[in-house]
């Protein structure tokens, strides 16, 4: 057995969180790859269907939306030029794994607290995985999303190969947040309850039954360049729908705003994880 | 090791499975030769000959000048107050108080104290879970513990499919895992039962399980805690011998017990800890004279402060007698 890989220290301890966390990291891709379908069976596992529920959940939903946009509420009008329907499916399907990310990812330590105080585990691998967990689900409901768009005449187009930008992204950003909530979930549930109730409010404040960059107020429009699920729920929109490139000059405040949201987020992360992660397991 | 408890197998069911009570009274008389190995527990300790530690090779276990505070917050609102303050004005408990030992491979130590020493905290750092506030620890090798049995299992999943988790997160590849499955399995003893959800099982099973894991992952450093106990007299014994033999092939043990008894078989070295530092380190036999003194010490203290209290109790009694008396007297 290599020694090497059962050498535990506190002497080489990372100076800052985000050096913490990637040490946590090296060497452990597969076991967090096992980890995160584990986690995904053992979310579904007494059910007949199994994970597939993941899938069938936001599918119901989609329908719904579906049949009361185009079916009910017909000749509801269009927004951008586009079918409501398409509009709102192009943003639900992003905020499925946005929510799914913030708020399981926030809980992901709580939830799987024995990790933490019972064994030996880097904590930061439990954010991954449980965050790679929502990202598989996501992956398929991009390919369901992707069909209906082809039955609907808006793909393929060479603007789709943009989620190959837009879904790494979307991962870094929101596994990135979770450095700094989950901690202070797992530390205190105060936490994890502003989180939860901040969900509902984050939902209409990003553009996804309406089109953000369509406000008539110059000020709000501008407001909404803060909200980070704007630029991913357009983002996905360019790449599936309207078939616009992910950088144009329209979107540089956008695009600038995110990156810097992401850098202050990596400093927080870090910073919150430092304090953090040695305290987790004597109060968790 | 597992053709070892293959043979063992036979043994234990010839032994009448039911009255756990009787076989206890057998063993120590005809049972002994029959029984060569599970029931006994005398003979294998009479010819257990402790494994030479190896005192050249870097150090499995290092603590230097460990130090540990846990915080003591009033309320949850405390709590929230603190993600942002940093903990100031938190009141706190020293656990370990600067603590100093190196612990060679092959050696198998004791951890003696009474409650609150800080016997299950160093046990908690040397398995990671916990980090010390102060100081270095160093270990070198891959830790068992013996603490948390059922910690790592996921309800809903069948027992194998438990293992397979377990052992992941305590860092086994998969070829690793495929290797020992069996051996697991056939140790924990739950046949059938083993493709089953484990919220079905007992809390016995579960902890079989969870030892079986534990004991089969060829540790290099096993760290037990006393209070465990697992199944039934059979079962215990079981485990017992699997933990002797480990201990035979030269594996380093961390034991924390108060039982003389298990201490003097089970290691070559103890460590009395005291208000969260070393206050001995040295034979067993020494370490456990010095905590029995001391208990003794503390237990005549509370007999003497029992006996004052009763004393003064008795004159207070007899004052207000003499009290009532007089106000008798006087009508």
């Amino acid at each position: 057995m290599a020694e090497k890989g059962y050498f535990y220290s506190t002497k080489s301890n990372a100076k800052t969180g985000l050096g913490m966390i990637f040490e946590e990291h090296r060497g452990q891709a597969k076991k967090i790859m096992n980890l995160s379908l584990n986690n995904l069976k053992a979310t579904y596992k007494g059910a007949l269907l199994g994970p597939a529920w993941a899938i069938i959940k936001p599918s119901f939903t989609l329908f719904i939306l579906w049949f009361a946009f185009s079916v009910g509420l017909r000749g509801n009008g269009t927004v951008n030029g586009f079918p409501r329907f398409y509009f709102m499916l192009t943003g639900y399907v992003p905020w499925f794994y946005i929510s799914e990310a913030i708020l399981g990812g926030a809980r992901s330590v709580r939830n799987n607290r024995q990790y933490v105080t019972k064994l030996s585990f880097p904590m930061s691998n439990i954010m991954t995985f449980t965050n790679l967990s929502s990202m598989y689900i996501h992956m398929i409901l991009i390919v369901i999303m992707y069909v209906v768009l082809c039955f609907g005449g808006y793909c393929p187009s060479i603007y789709n190969l943009q989620i190959l930008y837009y879904l790494p992204m979307m991962f870094i950003f929101f596994w990135v947040l979770t450095w700094t909530t989950a901690p202070m979930a797992a530390f205190s549930k105060d936490f994890e309850n502003l989180v939860s109730s901040i969900m509902t409010g984050l939902f209409w404040l990003s553009g996804i039954v309406y089109d953000t960059t369509s406000v008539k107020n110059d000020v709000i429009r501008h407001v909404f360049y803060f909200n980070p699920v704007n630029y991913f729920i357009n983002g996905y929109r360019r790449t599936f729908l309207y078939g616009k490139p992910a950088f144009t000059a329209d979107n540089r405040t956008e695009t600038l705003i995110i990156f810097l949201e992401l850098l202050v987020l990596i400093l927080l992360g870090s910073f919150y994880f430092k304090r953090l992660r040695k305290l987790i397991p004597d109060v968790l | 090791m597992s053709e070892e408890i293959n043979n063992n197998t036979p043994a234990e069911q010839e032994a009448p499975a039911p009255a756990p009570a009787e076989k206890i009274d057998a063993s120590e008389t005809a049972a002994k030769v029959a029984q060569l190995d599970l029931d006994s527990d005398e003979d294998i300790f009479d010819n257990m000959q402790f494994p030479e530690p190896d005192y050249n090779a870097p150090p499995a276990v290092e603590f230097h000048d460990v130090v540990k505070r846990y915080y003591l917050y009033k309320s949850e609102k405390s709590r929230f107050k603190a993600m942002f303050t940093g903990n100031r004005g938190v009141p706190q408990h020293q656990a370990l108080n600067g603590l100093d030992f190196t612990i060679y491979p092959g050696e198998s130590v004791g951890f003696i104290g009474r409650n609150g020493a800080g016997k299950s905290t160093i046990l908690k750092l040397i398995t990671g879970v916990s980090f010390p506030t102060s100081g270095e620890i160093t270990v070198r090798g891959k830790v068992a513990a013996l603490l948390e049995l059922t910690a790592g299992f996921t309800q809903d999943m069948t027992g194998r499919e438990n293992i397979y988790t377990k052992c992941l997160l305590l860092g086994l590849t998969e070829a690793e895992i495929r290797e020992i499955e069996d051996d697991i399995i056939e140790f924990a003893e739950l046949e059938e039962y083993i493709d089953q959800p484990v919220r079905t099982y007992s809390s016995g099973m579960r902890m079989r399980l969870g030892f079986s894991i534990n004991i089969n992952i060829k540790p290099e450093i096993l760290v037990i805690d006393e209070a465990l106990s697992v199944g039934d007299a059979r079962f215990r014994k079981k485990c017992r011998n699997a933990i002797l033999q480990l201990i035979h092939s030269g594996v380093t043990v961390l034991f924390v017990s108060h039982s003389t008894d298990a201490l003097t078989s089970t290691c070559n070295r103890a460590i009395y800890l005291k208000d969260g530092k070393v206050h001995f380190d040295g034979s067993v036999v020494e370490a456990l004279d010095m905590y029995n003194a001391d208990v003794e010490e503390i237990r005549k203290r509370i007999r003497e402060k029992r006996r004052a209290k009763k004393r003064k109790a008795k004159e207070r009694l007899k004052q207000l007698r003499k009290q009532q008396d007089m106000e008798k007297d006087k009508k």
